[in-house]
């Protein structure tokens, strides 16, 4: 099991800085994923981290040891890769053993890890097949069996289920999860997914254009984020967000006044926020309800443009006056509304987010 | 006061009038195309559409092949066929006679078998050579970061030119008072010539064959390096995998249906050897040490003094059966290396 530490980590091609000074901690044996949209840079920190792209500046250690400049193979690390980067003309038994021959190790030894891992992730049937022989699946069991034989300080995983269908994707996300219990090895899981992330991950790190946006728990990023671009990006689907006004300030919390929302008071003390201030509301789809707004509560009304049910809960868009972005209604079960029509919608104040309208900070997260 | 507007031209893109041209050309054209497929019927049409180039190709190779086989079993000097004597399968005979196949002088046509034997040494050493030189180029430009493209071009140069352009700026970089022996006198004070000795004249037209089409076939193993995924490396290196067992493990394994399709194109090519070397030599010189298979072909058919059209057309034959034996070999391996 390893700590790893990475120090004001910046990764520059040429005068183009990509990785603008990373700190992160991940524990020993931690599960940590590293999310964010496409082109944030999570792969390229994956990469720094296993030593295939060199580090610009800044400090990475494991366990207290500068690996800045070892290769690869000397961090000891494992990577599954997102086009699993299986050998296609090698049979599965030797893809799993080709590492460990590097190491000249004893033909004994070699056999009965690959024997031990192929029985652990059910390919023992298929070890004399070659890769193209093998299902997604199958190929994707392949590559985390090349990555356990090496008994590595470090797994990789590089988007490791994007290829899979949704079915599989589901089952192979529960098979790290228990391999993670199991070995107890220190594993770092980049996804675009943040399905994955929430439901794999101890620590979930939210990248955003090079920089870390914020590190947490999973549920800490879902009730409390950090500003704006977290609480977009955690959640699916969005958060729906308001401009408001700050009416009032008091103990008991701040008044605010929406355009789309009305008028309401988001209870709570210590909000940062000055009457006056330009402020955005945040609201997650499930925390809106459909029906008429009731004293004290917040709402509004809005003109039905999608419906889209999945029987067991129902997802409502509808357009909320000069608002460009929809509202989003989570309602449990089915539901059925026709396009055009007029729905009000309410919801408790307490479950607002708060955010500044200057700098997308957070000013108040909400109670789930 | 505001400026008068002017009225500009409409502007018409020129792709945009060549897209109508084309369009009224294919109009004009779909007219007979039309009614060609209201009478054959459609599943005929793709026939009609490979008719002109099937012409082509039976007049200019279907007919030589065939008329080159019935020529093998004629005799005599005559050129029409039909002035031409049977004499079945003599031809093959006096071509195959010999004492030892490994020993040109004990044959009937020791010339043929000289040529058979250097063909065999000159398709060993160049197939050897080219596909070395091509492999470790194409390696070395793979794994350029700037001036790949640049590099490339300069390999596949002596590609576009003419053999026999190719072998004259040899001949001239060679000849007694050429380029080569100019440096040598300058420096070491000493002189070779090169093209009048036997061994020095074998191994610069080998040499020189490497050198010119030498860039085509990196091309191909340039293309094949480039179709290996890039994680496969990185897997490897992760894995603590060697340099040089990443290319006896990986490269060469991944790159053996290109490496397969080189060596076949270039033993093609090898048995198929005239003009640069015929040439660069003067004719096969010194004495028969560069005649080939091809340039017996020729000159037994076409010296005036010869005119052995049937013996010559026997031999093209047997080189053409060796050719096809090669070619379907290609086929085969290629089958079985397919990852």
């Amino acid at each position: 099991m390893t700590a790893i530490s990475m120090k004001d980590l910046r990764k520059s091609y040429g005068s183009l800085e990509v990785i603008h000074g990373i700190d992160i901690e991940v524990q020993s044996g931690e599960f940590i994923a590293l999310v964010g949209p496409s082109g944030c840079g999570k792969s390229t920190l994956l990469r720094m981290i296993s030593g295939l792209e060199p580090i610009s500046a800044g400090q990475m250690s494991f366990d207290d040891q500068r690996v800045n400049d070892l290769s690869p193979a000397q961090r000891q690390i494992a990577m599954v890769f997102q086009s699993y980067a299986l050998y296609p003309h090698m049979s599965v038994r030797k893809n799993l053993s080709f590492g460990l021959e590097n190491l000249r190790m004893d033909k004994a030894e070699i056999n009965r890890r690959v024997d031990a891992a192929a029985k652990m992730l059910a390919i023992d049937g298929y070890l004399d097949r070659r890769p193209k022989a093998l299902s997604g699946g199958q190929r994707q069991r392949v590559a985390i069996g090349r990555a356990i034989v090496r008994q590595p300080r470090v797994f990789l995983f590089d988007e490791p289920l994007s290829n899979l269908d949704a079915k599989l994707r589901v089952q192979t996300r529960s098979e790290i999860t228990k391999l993670h219990k199991q070995l107890k090895t220190t594993m770092i899981y980049v996804t675009h997914d943040q399905v994955e992330a929430m439901t794999m991950a101890q620590k979930i790190v939210v990248l955003n254009k090079g920089k870390v946006e914020q590190i947490g728990r999973p549920l800490d990023l879902f009730e409390r984020p950090a500003n704006l671009f977290v609480a977009g990006f955690i959640g699916s689907p969005r958060m729906n967000i308001y401009p408001g006004k700050v009416v009032s300030t008091g103990s008991d919390g701040v008044t605010l006044d929406s355009a789309t929302l009305g008028r309401f008071l988001v209870p709570g003390a210590g909000i940062d926020a000055q009457s006056g201030d330009d402020i955005t509301i945040g609201l997650r789809p499930s925390h809106l309800k459909l029906g008429p707004t009731t004293p004290g509560a917040g709402g509004g009304t809005m003109t039905v443009e999608q419906v889209e049910s999945m029987g067991h809960e129902t997802f409502v868009y509808g357009r909320t006056g000069q608002s460009d972005e929809l509202t989003i209604v989570h309602v449990p079960g089915h539901f059925e509304a026709e396009t055009g029509s007029s729905l009000a919608f309410t919801f408790d104040p307490v479950f607002a987010h708060l955010f500044s309208s200057v700098d997308g900070r957070a000013l108040k997260g909400a109670r789930i | 006061m505001t400026a008068p507007a002017s009225v500009a031209p409409p502007v018409v893109a020129r792709g945009e009038r060549l897209g109508e041209g084309l369009d009224a050309v294919m109009r004009v054209a779909e007219v007979p195309m039309a009614a060609l497929q209201r009478l054959l019927g459609a599943a005929r049409m793709p026939y009609v559409f490979i008719l002109p180039n099937m012409v082509l190709f039976t007049i200019f190779v279907f007919v030589p092949v065939g008329l080159a086989i019935a020529y093998a079993f004629t005799g005599g000097t005559n050129l029409l066929i039909w002035e031409r004597p049977y004499v079945g399968l003599e031809n093959f005979k006096a071509l195959l006679d010999c004492g030892s196949y490994l020993e040109p002088s004990t044959c009937r046509y020791n010339l043929f078998w000289t040529a058979v034997h250097n063909t065999w040494w000159y398709t060993l050493l160049n197939t050897l050579g080219t596909l070395f030189f091509a492999l470790v180029t194409a390696l070395v430009i793979n794994r350029l970061t700037r001036g790949r493209g640049f590099f490339r071009a300069v390999f596949f140069y002596p590609v576009l030119l003419s053999p026999v352009v190719v072998g004259l700026i040899w001949q001239w970089f060679l000849a007694r008072e050429g380029l080569l022996n100019g440096f040598l006198t300058d420096w070491f004070d000493t002189r070779i010539i090169f093209l009048l000795e036997v061994g020095w004249s074998r191994l610069w037209v080998v040499y020189v064959s490497i050198w010119f089409h030498m860039g085509f076939f990196m091309l191909i193993i340039l293309a094949g390096l480039q179709a290996i995924p890039r994680d496969i490396y990185e897997a490897a290196q992760i894995d603590g995998t060697s340099q040089w067992r990443q290319f006896w493990c990986l490269t060469l394994p991944l790159l053996m249906p290109n490496l397969l399709v080189v060596t076949v194109l270039l033993l093609i090519r090898s048995v198929q050897v005239f003009d640069e070397a015929w040439v660069l030599t003067n004719g096969g010189g010194p004495g028969t040490a560069n005649t080939f298979i091809v340039q017996f072909i020729y000159q037994t058919a076409f010296s005036p003094d010869l005119r052995l059209y049937g013996l010559a057309s026997a031999a093209s034959v047997l080189m053409g059966i060796a050719l096809l034996a090669l070619t379907l070999s290609q086929l085969w391996l290629a089958k079985k290396a397919q990852v």
